[in-house]
């Protein structure tokens, strides 16, 4: 008797935990639809770029549909992004692009606007999509018991991120060379806090591929300045603007030297 | 002339110093740190050689807000407001002549002492012609400590820009990682301002003695 009861009791757990579905949450955005999104096979415009140094540079995440990671959660990756390319002598400035200054489907039109407002030869567009899914395993059987969600692990999250840069020289509307950025994260957690670990991985994702993404770009940017070097003619006509950048600086030692000196008459003066 | 007056009115300022909150350096400062903080600043209001002779004027004087860094910023508006502060309360008219003339004498004179120069932006131009006409203020009727503490100021000041001239910057100025040079020829006009501020003033109040206000009312 007691066996048939827990043969019953068994099959039931178990039919319970075949009827609880994978989860998939998912969240994308996409150089073409954002640059051509009416055009469903769009052609390389011709010519070539003619590239004026040192380049003043924006980096934007293109618009997303729906479910979509947080603008400082943007910026803060793209100012990672930003950061490792400065202080290179062919690049004036890199300017982080608010995702509110494009629209959806804005296009070549809507980047001559932002170029035109903050002053860029480049774009670097950055897309992106990330899958999460949530699988459930034997030990999920313990959620029946209430307190098991809260101990234990038998969700399991899977979280690929792809991420994708694509550099425009946006007068001539060219490609200059993309590269891309993957990570994958996986993670147990506990029913209850299965939404807060998937946050996490989904922002932990974003950060992995990131450094994938900042990795490539820089050997597609040597890559990319060495066809230039060798065939000048078939990739881009490289300029250089006259004169130079200037700026008026303090300087730490001037800075310092002056506290130095204030810090001293101050002393003298109390005593 | 407006000028001239203003800086004789100072009279009084200078021989009974009065509380006063620094309006002019207060501008500044906040105009250069929502500069900072607008992602269009530099194209909209940065010092752009095409731009200025192609009729935008207003560049002259607005490019000293725009920073290329937030270093570049920091110590910008350390040394600004501290010198401005001070200034402010020993001249206080005088000053606020100087915050409104100064920044496009400055954005001028570059203009003509550096050719090469595209774009420029940074406080430290101002910041140079206020310590130098700071200096120069406080020396004039002070002796002993007080007397070489500001001839040491002075020194600093002709020590950076001599420096910068004979192309020795030191590695401090908040360019690193940036394709920015540093512009000595913006701390040559902002010192030269200084003096010039100092001797305007100087002719205007004629032997009025300075530096009264040391005594009573110590600068930061």
């Amino acid at each position: 008797m007691a066996g048939a009861v827990l043969a019953a009791t068994a099959l039931v757990m178990a039919g319970c935990y075949g009827v609880m579905p994978q989860q998939k949450k998912a969240k994308s955005s996409s150089v073409v639809a954002f640059l051509y999104p009416k055009e469903t096979n769009p052609l390389p415009p011709p010519g070539l770029p003619v590239l004026r140094l040192p380049l003043r540079v924006g980096v934007a995440f293109v618009p997303s549909r729906g479910f979509d990671i947080s603008e400082m959660q943007k910026s803060a990756l793209l100012g990672r992004v930003a950061a490792e390319f400065k202080g290179r002598e062919y690049i004036e400035s890199i300017e982080v692009v608010p995702t509110t200054y494009l629209r959806e489907g804005g296009g070549f039109d809507n980047l001559d606007q932002v170029r035109r407002m903050l002053n860029f030869d480049v774009i670097a567009l950055v897309a992106f999509d990330q899958v999460q899914f949530t699988d459930h395993n034997l030990l999920s059987l313990a959620y029946w018991t209430i307190v098991g969600a809260y101990v234990f692990q038998g969700s399991r999250n899977d979280t690929q991120t792809m991420m994708e840069a694509a550099v425009y020289d946006i007068p001539s509307r060219k490609l200059l060379f993309r590269a891309p950025g993957v990570s994958q994260v996986k993670a147990g957690t506990a029913l209850v806090y299965a939404q807060h670990a998937l946050r996490e991985d989904g922002l932990k994702g974003f950060d992995q591929a990131t450094d994938n993404l900042i990795a490539n770009l820089k050997t597609q940017l040597e890559d990319f300045r060495t066809r230039v070097k060798q065939a000048p003619d078939a990739v881009a006509k490289i300029e250089h603007k006259p004169g130079y950048k200037g700026g008026g600086a303090a300087d730490g030692w001037w800075a310092g030297g002056l506290l130095l000196l204030l810090a001293a008459r101050w002393a003298v003066r109390r005593r | 002339m407006g000028g001239a007056a203003a800086l004789s009115a100072d009279r009084a300022t200078a021989a009974t110093p009065r509380s006063r909150w620094p309006w002019g350096t207060a501008a500044w400062l906040a105009a250069a740190t929502g500069a900072a903080l607008w992602p269009g600043a530099e194209q909209a209001l940065g010092w752009s050689r095409e731009r200025i002779l192609g009729g935008e004027i207003w560049r002259l004087w607005s490019g000293h807000a725009v920073h290329f860094g937030w270093a570049h910023l920091g110590w910008n508006l350390a040394l600004l407001g501290l010198a401005g502060v001070w200034l402010e309360r020993l001249r206080s008219r005088a000053a606020g002549w100087f915050w409104l003339l100064g920044p496009g004498v400055i954005g001028a004179a570059l203009l003509v002492l550096a050719p090469g120069l595209r774009e420029y932006g940074g406080l430290s131009g101002l910041a140079t012609a206020a310590w130098t006409w700071l200096a120069l203020e406080k020396m004039r009727g002070a002796a002993g400590g007080e007397r070489r503490f500001w001839q040491a100021v002075l020194g600093l000041v002709a020590l950076k820009v001599g420096l910068e001239l004979a192309g020795q910057v030191p590695g401090f100025a908040g360019f690193a990682g940036t394709a920015v040079r540093t512009e000595p020829m913006a701390h040559l006009a902002g010192a030269g301002l200084g003096v010039l501020a100092y001797l305007i003033r100087d002719r205007a109040e004629g032997s009025v003695t300075g530096g009264a206000d040391s005594e009573k009312k110590p600068g930061p």
